[in-house]
Parts: structure tokens; sequence; C-alpha cells
């Protein structure tokens, strides 16, 4: 397989997550990717005209698209993408925005997601997700991805003896960075493994606080060349390397493993670093197996070795556990702690990461952030999550030695 | 004053999903074959998975499989299910069955014992509440041959009104 072109000219910036609330009766999609927008915009000093990329991923947007969205902001980009890949469509963004970039086919790309959250609109989305679900899904209790995610963690408790404490290291860590994270809902209120423990049952081994709470929000990044961020006098970061696979390992009977396995060693190669160079982590975590299973086919452990993982792993953004091997996760809490604001879940690492590595963290900063890694997984399509990415990212030098 | 529908499990299906509800209303399960290069498929389509021919036929398929998980619902979005876990937790699995995945509704009182992954599962349909045909698992060992049969089961469950 030919090796892919390097990412070098391609700065990522304005880190935006905005808005978050719980419900919202009274905004659509609209209003939350117009806000992310209007924010970038304002972030890096430019004018609306100044966008000639757009990339827009929306669950809650329809009728709309980012074309009807052009019209409805006045904008008239000369490239754009429509990414209906849930948590992997921030990751799938930037590989594709960086491309156009680098192609001359844009100069500066808008890539946001968005969502609202009206008391109807989970269960018309989870209801009618696909073809799969609303003909074999659905029917068999109306459980929406708790049903697959359930079957999936049980599975993978039985086949590499991870227990429900395992899994709780990784939802009681990300409360931890939340409560250090204005944005998150759930960071004015801490979580203790005893009260993850004793939480209410939702389907099988999944209990309350294993499941995403669904909320209205919006989360967006600019990608640009180098020399333009600089001129703008940005902070910003760059892509040393990155992958995706969809659907990948499809006759698999039970989904243990995802696209990951097949690029990460080839991502890591091409970044020419390894593991233990990793400042932080940003998994995609709509439920903790699925945070293990990323932190395993990413190659951070072996396969199966998850749980002894987070058991010997200090997961805090600021270090202070008692672990003697430090790896940051889901700094700002992840979608666990802040919300599932729909398809802005998926950009919550990258700009999350975007954030870290340029010094803007303020409470829940990590020390000496220079690289990151980000990971996708989404669109759960009956009994499993099709799509992956990840990518690795860094200060740049600019950023490091304090030039913006 | 007009009365207040029952709920029932969701009715919508697709126009694929709608034929295979009617081709499956007995003993026998029908899952659809591709005509050119055998492949079975589940969920239905409209091509085949494989090749991507739209022969698929209707053919009846040997209905036992193997239990992949069983998971309880204590949750639900739907008002018919929320209905039903107020009594006890829902309980579905996913069965290996001609190499595809299926979602049944787990008749587990028609075990002996425990229901766990590996464990051989009979398949049948039979409509639910809405009208729709639905799988159910069973032991091996359950007679489904009578419609009786088949419709005392999905009672039992609180699938029918």
């Amino acid at each position: 397989m030919k090796q892919a072109q390097s990412y070098s000219g391609v700065a990522l910036t304005v880190p935006v997550s905005f808005a978050y609330k719980k419900q919202d009766d009274e905004h659509g999609a609209q209003w939350y990717i117009g806000g992310v927008l209007k924010e970038l915009i304002a972030g890096a000093g430019l004018s609306k005209t100044d966008i000639d990329g757009f990339a827009v991923s929306s669950f809650s947007l329809g009728p709309d698209s980012v074309i009807s969205l052009c019209q409805y902001y006045d904008l008239s980009p000369r490239w754009i993408e429509s990414l209906p890949y849930g948590g992997c469509a921030g990751v799938i963004a930037l590989r594709r925005a960086a491309r156009a970039v680098q192609a001359g086919d844009a100069e500066i790309i808008a890539c946001i997601g968005g969502d609202t959250a009206n008391k109807d609109s989970f269960g018309s989305l989870t209801s009618q997700f696909s073809t799969f679900t609303i003909d074999a899904s659905f029917p068999y209790g109306e459980a929406g991805p708790n049903t697959p995610f359930s079957l999936i963690t049980q599975n993978y408790m039985d086949e590499y003896g991870v227990s429900r404490e395992d899994f709780g290291r990784i939802a009681v860590s990300q409360r931890y960075n939340a409560n250090h994270y204005s944005k998150a809902l759930l960071g004015h209120k801490t979580l203790s493994m005893q009260e993850y423990l004793d939480s209410r049952p939702i389907a099988g081994p999944l209990h309350l606080y294993d499941c995403v709470m669904p909320c209205a929000g919006g989360e967006g990044f600019l990608v640009m060349s180098t020399e333009r961020a600089e001129a703008l006098n940005l902070p910003y970061c760059e892509i040393l390397a990155s992958g995706e696979l969809h659907n990948p390992h499809y006759s698999d009977e039970i989904q243990f493993r995802g696209g990951w396995t097949e690029y990460a060693k080839t991502v890591f190669k091409t970044a020419k670093l390894t593991h233990n160079q990793i400042d932080l982590v940003q998994t995609y975590d709509d439920y903790p197996v699925i945070s293990m299973m990323q932190l395993e086919d990413l190659g951070f452990c072996e396969k199966g070795k998850g749980a002894d993982f987070v058991r010997n792993t200090d997961l805090r953004f600021d270090a202070s556990g008692p672990e003697s091997r430090k790896l940051p996760h889901n700094t700002s809490g992840g979608q666990l702690s802040i919300g599932q604001a729909g398809a802005a879940a998926g950009f919550m690492g990258v700009v999350e990461n975007i954030r870290q590595l340029t010094g803007q963290a303020e409470e829940h900063q990590v020390s000496d952030a220079h690289y990151a890694v980000a990971s996708g997984y989404g669109m759960i399509n009956y009994d499993r999550g099709l799509c992956s990415g990840a990518v690795i990212m860094t200060a740049s030098e600019q950023t490091r030695s304090g030039g913006a | 004053m007009s009365k207040v529908a029952q709920a029932t499990p969701p009715v919508l299906r697709t126009q694929v999903g709608k034929i295979f509800c009617l081709k499956n209303k007995g003993d026998a399960l029908l899952l659809q074959q591709c005509a050119k290069c055998d492949a079975i498929q589940y969920p239905p389509r409209e091509r085949c998975r494989n090749c991507l021919a739209d022969q698929l036929d209707w053919r009846k398929i040997d209905n036992i499989g193997s239990v992949l998980s069983v998971t309880e619902l204590h949750h639900s979005q739907g008002e018919f299910f929320l209905d039903k876990i107020k009594a006890k937790p829902w309980v579905i699995a996913t069965v290996s069955l001609a190499e595809q995945c299926l979602f049944v509704h787990l008749a587990s009182a028609t075990f002996s014992g425990d229901v766990v992954a590996g464990s051989e599962i009979k398949i049948f349909t039979c409509e639910d509440a809405s009208g729709r045909s639905v799988l159910i698992g069973v032991s091996p060992d359950a007679d489904t041959r009578q419609a009786e049969q088949r419709n005392a089961i999905a009672q039992n469950m609180g699938l029918v009104f």
C-alpha cells in the first residue's frame, strides 16, 4: 500500500466548545452550528467571508444540510463536506480538511459538529437510525444503542475477565477531569467508584454511569495553512499522522476490536513516536468498553489487557493519581461527563487536543502537552460501530516557543 | 370520548423489512439467499451483501443457532417495553445462525437452565402486538410446530395482548 502523504503545512486552530445544555426546545441544530461558526470566526480574528471551506456533522439538522446552511448563513464556500459519521466525524473532518488545504482547494475550513436536544430528538434518532435498526434491532426492546453495547460489554467482560470496576476506573477518572472543566454538564458533581458501582442498571452490565447523557451543544475547529495561522498570530497544532478504516473485521460475530488494529502501527511509525511519548489521549467514550477497546487497538496495551492497563495507569489530567504510569485520558471529562451533544461528541477529542496542545485548557491543562492522540469511533449500525479513525497531533514549534 | 390506543412495539419497517414479515409467519424461518453466490443475508437487504446481485430468494433456513450474548433491558424508549419492564427486565439475545447475527426476544422460560453465550437456541417468528413478525429464541426442545404453541410462547412473554 502506498504511504500516505505527510500533513506538513497544515494547522489546526481555534478550539471551540459551545453552549452545552441538557435540553433545548427553543433552538435547532442550525443555531448551534451557527454559534460555533461565530466563535470560530471571532477566535481567529477573521470575517465570515474568509471561511471558504465548511464541513458539518449533525444528526438533528434535517431537513437542512451543509449546503442549505450555506444559504442560511450567507456563506459561499468553494469546498464543503457533510460528515454523517457520528463519533468519528471530527477525525474524518480533520483528515478531509487537511488534504483540501494542502491541495489548495480551500484556505480556511470551519469543521463543526452540532446538535440540539429536545425531548423527542434522541428517541426519533435512535428508532430510525438505519434500515437495519428499523427492521432488526429496534423492535427488540426499543433500547437504542444500549442494546448492542450491553451485548458488546458483556462479551468483553466474559472474554477478557474485565470487571465493572475496571470500566469504572475510566468513568471515575473522567469525572475527576470534568470537575475541572466548567463546560461539562456533569462537572459540578463528583463520582466515586462506589457511586459508579451502585448506580441503577440500564441494560445488562451497563449501569447509569456507563451511559452518556444526550444533550445539545457544538464543537468546532479551523483548518488552515501554518503560514496563515502564523500570519494571524494563532496558536496552532499540527498533524503528524492519521488513519481511518470503516466496517472493519465484519466477519467477527460480535465486536471486540475496531479498525485501529489495522493502521495504528503505521500511524505511530509515520509519526516517529512510541506510545510512551504520548502525553494525552482522547478516546471516543460512548461507553467505557469502547474506550478500553481503543486503548488496546491503538497499541497502548495488548488486546485483552485493557483492564490491567487501566488498573495500573493514572488517567487523570493532572497526574495526581497514585499509579506510576501516567496517561491523561479524556482530559476534559469526555462525553460520559460532559454530555453527548450528538455529532459534536465526535469532534470533542480533536477540539480538546487542540486546546491542550496550544496551552488553552486553563484549569484542566495537562503539563508539557506535546503529543496527543484523538481517536474516533461511531455510527452504531445494528450490532456494532462502523467507523474508526485516529490522529496523532503535536504542538507547533511556534506554540512551544511561546511565539503565538 | 375517544379510546387511547394501546402502545405496541415498533410497527415501522422498511419495504424489504415488511416482506420479511410477510414471508415469516410460521414455524419455518425464511432468510434471503443470493441466487448468484448463495450468500445468506440478515438483516434483509435489497441487493446481495457479497456480490451486489439483486436476485435474493427467500429460503427456509435451519433455525437452530448459537447464543452470542444475552442482555436484560432495565430501560426502554418505548412505552410498550417500559410497561413490561415495570414487572421485570426484558431479555434479548444476539444469536449466530447461518453465519448471520440475529437480535431475538429470548423466551427464557422455555430453557431449563441459564442461557449463556454458546447455548443452543431455536428461532421462530411470531407476530408481536404491532402485527409485525419478530424473532423469538426458545430452547431447541420447545415444540413450536403448531401456531397455538408459538402464540402461547409469545403471549407468556407479553409480546402480544
